[in-house]
């Protein structure tokens, strides 16, 4: 890893600790060694109030590459997160997250949060990364409501 | 007349007798390495001391002249000092080693040399030696060639760039549905021979491109399906291949060339805006089939679709057979003729399937191989510029003398820099460090002296406060290990206070990043960080540690990022580290280095303003790299 990334995560701390949105949560993971690794995140996001999301604080983690911030970090939700746009394995897509699409070096963790909150209750039908919801999603709004529910539950604050 | 008669006409007798006593070091002992002795040892260096990692390989031989066939598998370090040793005239000592290995070779170590020369081959080593010039401000004459291009950049620690002063080039991976369903560049359908269908077919254990978890880089659940069974249904290839099956060959051709291809043309979504592949002709399979001529075919010539079918099935038969006979996995590689025509074979078959040119035997080794190509010319004009530019550095020229380290010129080919096409090599004078690089300007820099005892008496506490004493800090600080990635203490994180700093790994080479987190109150000044070096005293110290003495300074917080973006992103001459990248597509207008170009700096707003941008911005995406990539390495 180059100084340049080291540097940056811990400057990007720094920034949390000083502003980060209410209830959410974001902290490195520990290595076995028992200090922190800079390089893999904890998050929690909440769910948007008067939304079917709103009882769940769901958990992230952020990996960084080596590359980074010349490279995206890949984030991504437990394996099975039920999202019509979250991938199998949980892995989360926004183009601001995609190196060949609208990651620029300059974005924050902060502003990956908001997008991945901003993501739970606008699903894009057109892009599916996963059958079971998207297809509820598009076909039997009751039972998406139903299962999305469910889950916040199982993930409440 | 003597050797050095010329030199002294250059430099003068007493430069000449400075010459004699200075130490250099050359880092890596591969093309450039080679190159770099020779000269060195030419201009009469009095010792050079010489590192390298690896043994000779037989592809190495062409242009590694100090190597011959009965030295493969031996070190080059080794080897190259005694091949140099009937005109040589200096001290010669070879390691070898990796350079990053902190015990084999710590910074003391390091201290001895006057001048560092650079031969690597990646960026990890290039960016450690940089920072060991950094540490211990010795210059050094970075440099790189690839194909017909190189350059050599002289670093002056603390007036001139460094070598992360600009940003490196990182390595293009692709989508797994690119690889498997709709590849449009040959590199693609190189990849899906070498990486996907050989690791299939060849070895045992299949775990290495394992399916489960993957993500797809295609939200076509139909074409995911495809992928999968196809997955499952060349483990039936396999067995033909294990069961040395040669009359079943047909059926192998079949199944990847149309039977495949036909399933692809059913998922119609894939073809709206692509060229539809056209599975092979049965009439071509059957003819190559019954035509075992074995032609002998010139690998720089493109050979034809029938051509590439019967090498096809002769590398099978080949590999069939070593199976068999070896009983281990086969791994490609690209000196191994069978391998390299299997997979140069079918990456051309399947090109021609998708109307893709198909490439020669010669050039895929070069994709496949993952070299790009190396040219002795190149590594002697480089090693030549290098050697010569170190006169400069070290002040030895009589009738030119360096006043300045600004006034130091550095050297690239114009094509490397995409500048004029009249001239092969620009030399711009250097730039002074770039005020945000992390490692020439945000930081300073010294080296902790500890005893044993004090490893182990000491705690992270203690070391804290005796640091933010001597170098007057605010409360808040952090100590990040920057040879071992990890962050030992901060203003939130103070579980590891306690521990005695043996308990935390920490010893000679170890290295801490100490930065002040609160500033002075304004907000916008902070105590620039100090970098320490650990090195453990020869002898006892006064309560077992001893504190280098820093003038300690302020840096300015950046506004925002932005600042860093644009800057670096103004700081782009040229491209340096061509050597680091997989590969190179010079035919294609995808190619990653000049996507970066377009990209333009955020204009000024809040962060606020930003976020609200991207969040309007944010659309579904394909999946990000890393679990649906193949690299190519
Ligand atoms: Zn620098």
């Amino acid at each position: 890893m180059s100084s340049l990334c080291l540097q940056r995560l811990q400057e990007e701390r720094k920034k949390w600790r000083k502003d980060h949105p209410f209830g959410f949560y974001a902290k490195p993971t520990k290595k076995a060694d028992g200090t922190m690794n800079l390089q893999k995140w904890e998050a929690g996001i909440p769910g948007k109030e008067n939304t079917i999301w709103h009882e769940g604080v769901f958990p992230l983690t952020i990996e960084y590459p080596d590359e980074y911030p010349s490279k995206p970090p890949k984030v991504k939700f437990p394996a099975g997160f039920y999202h019509p746009n979250i991938y199998p394995s949980g892995t989360v897509c926004l183009s601001i997250l995609n190196e060949d699409q609208d990651w620029r070096p300059d974005i924050t963790l902060k502003q990956i949060v908001l997008g991945v909150q901003d993501l739970l209750d606008s699903p894009n039908p057109n892009s599916p990364a996963q059958e079971p919801a998207w297809r509820a999603f598009s076909r039997n709004k009751a039972e998406y409501e139903k299962k999305v529910i469910t889950q916040a539950k199982q993930y409440t604050k | 007349m003597a050797r050095e008669s010329n030199l002294i006409k250059i430099v003068g007798k007493s430069n000449y007798e400075k010459l004699r006593s200075f130490k250099c070091l050359i880092v890596g002992a591969g093309g450039i390495g080679c190159e770099l002795l020779k000269d060195c040892i030419l201009m009469e260096f009095g010792e050079i001391h010489i590192v390298d990692l690896d043994t000779i390989d037989l592809s190495n031989l062409n242009r590694q002249f100090l190597f011959r066939q009965r030295d493969i598998k031996r070190p080059k370090s080794t080897v190259a000092v005694n091949a140099v040793q009937y005109f040589n005239n200096s001290k010669l000592v070879p390691y070898q080693g990796n350079v990053m290995d902190n015990a084999q070779f710590p910074l003391n170590w390091f201290k001895q040399f006057d001048i560092i020369f650079n031969g690597l081959d990646n960026l990890a080593a290039r960016r450690y030696v940089n920072k060991m010039s950094q540490f211990l401000s010795t210059p050094l004459i970075e440099s790189g060639t690839s194909g017909f291009d190189g350059y050599i950049q002289p670093i002056i620690p603390g007036k001139t760039e460094c070598f992360d002063c600009t940003k490196k080039e990182t390595q293009k991976t692709f989508p797994v549905c690119t690889i498997r369903s709709t590849p449009s560049q040959s590199i693609h359908c190189i990849a899906w021979a070498k990486n996907f269908l050989f690791g299939q077919l060849f070895t045992f254990d299949n775990d290495s491109e394992n399916d489960n978890g993957n993500d797809w880089g295609t939200d076509d659940q139909a074409e995911i399906e495809r992928i999968k069974q196809e997955t499952g249904e060349l483990s039936a290839l396999k067995n033909i291949i294990t069961a040395q099956d040669e009359s079943r060959i047909e059926q192998i051709l079949k199944k990847l060339f149309v039977d495949d291809i036909e399933k692809l043309l059913q998922i119609e979504n894939l073809w709206k805006t692509r060229t539809k592949p056209v599975p092979l002709s049965i009439l071509i399979i059957e003819k190559a089939l019954h035509n075992n001529s074995g032609a002998h075919l010139n690998e720089n010539s493109l050979w034809t679709i029938e051509e590439q079918v019967n090498k096809f099935i002769q590398s099978i038969k080949s590999l069939m057979l070593r199976l068999k006979k070896e009983k281990i996995d086969i791994e490609f590689h690209k000196d191994d003729k069978d391998t390299l025509e299997f997979v140069a074979t079918a990456a051309n078959i399947r090109s021609f399937i998708f109307n893709i040119p198909m490439k020669t035997l010669f050039d895929i080794k070069q994709i496949a191989g993952n070299i790009i190509p190396a040219i002795a010319t190149t590594n002697a004009i480089i090693a030549g510029l290098s050697t010569l530019t170190s006169l400069r550095v070290l002040n030895l020229l009589c009738y030119a003398a360096t006043k300045s380290a600004t006034d130091l010129n550095m050297a690239f080919t114009a094509k490397a820099s995409n500048l004029s096409q009249d001239r092969y090599i620009s030399n711009p004078k250097l730039a002074p460090s770039n005020p945000y690089c992390p490692v020439s300007s945000r930081v300073n820099r010294g080296i902790i002296q500890i005893t044993e005892m004090g490893l182990s008496t000491i705690s992270l506490y203690q070391l804290t406060n005796l640091l933010r004493e001597k170098y007057i800090f605010p409360e808040e600080v952090s100590i990040l290990d920057t040879s071992d990635n990890r962050l030992l203490y901060d203003f939130d994180f103070d579980d590891l206070e306690g521990k005695k700093l043996t308990d935390l790994s920490l010893g000679e080479g170890s290295v801490l990043l100490f930065s002040d987190e609160e500033g002075d109150g304004t907000d916008l000044k902070f105590k620039k960080p100090i970098e320490f070096y650990f090195e453990i005293a020869s002898g006892p110290l006064e309560n077992e540690i001893l504190l280098p003495q820093i003038e300690s300074s302020y840096i300015t917080a950046r506004r925002s990022l932005h600042d860093e973006t644009s800057e670096q992103d103004l700081r782009e001459p040229q491209d340096k580290s061509k050597e680091d990248q997989t590969i190179i597509l010079d035919e294609d207008e995808e190619t990653a280095p000049e996507n970066k170009r377009l990209k333009r700096p955020l204009p000024e707003e809040s962060a606020d303003e930003v976020t609200e941008e991207i969040r309007k911005k944010n659309k579904i995406s394909e999946p990000p790299a890393e679990d649906n990539v193949i690299e190519l390495d």
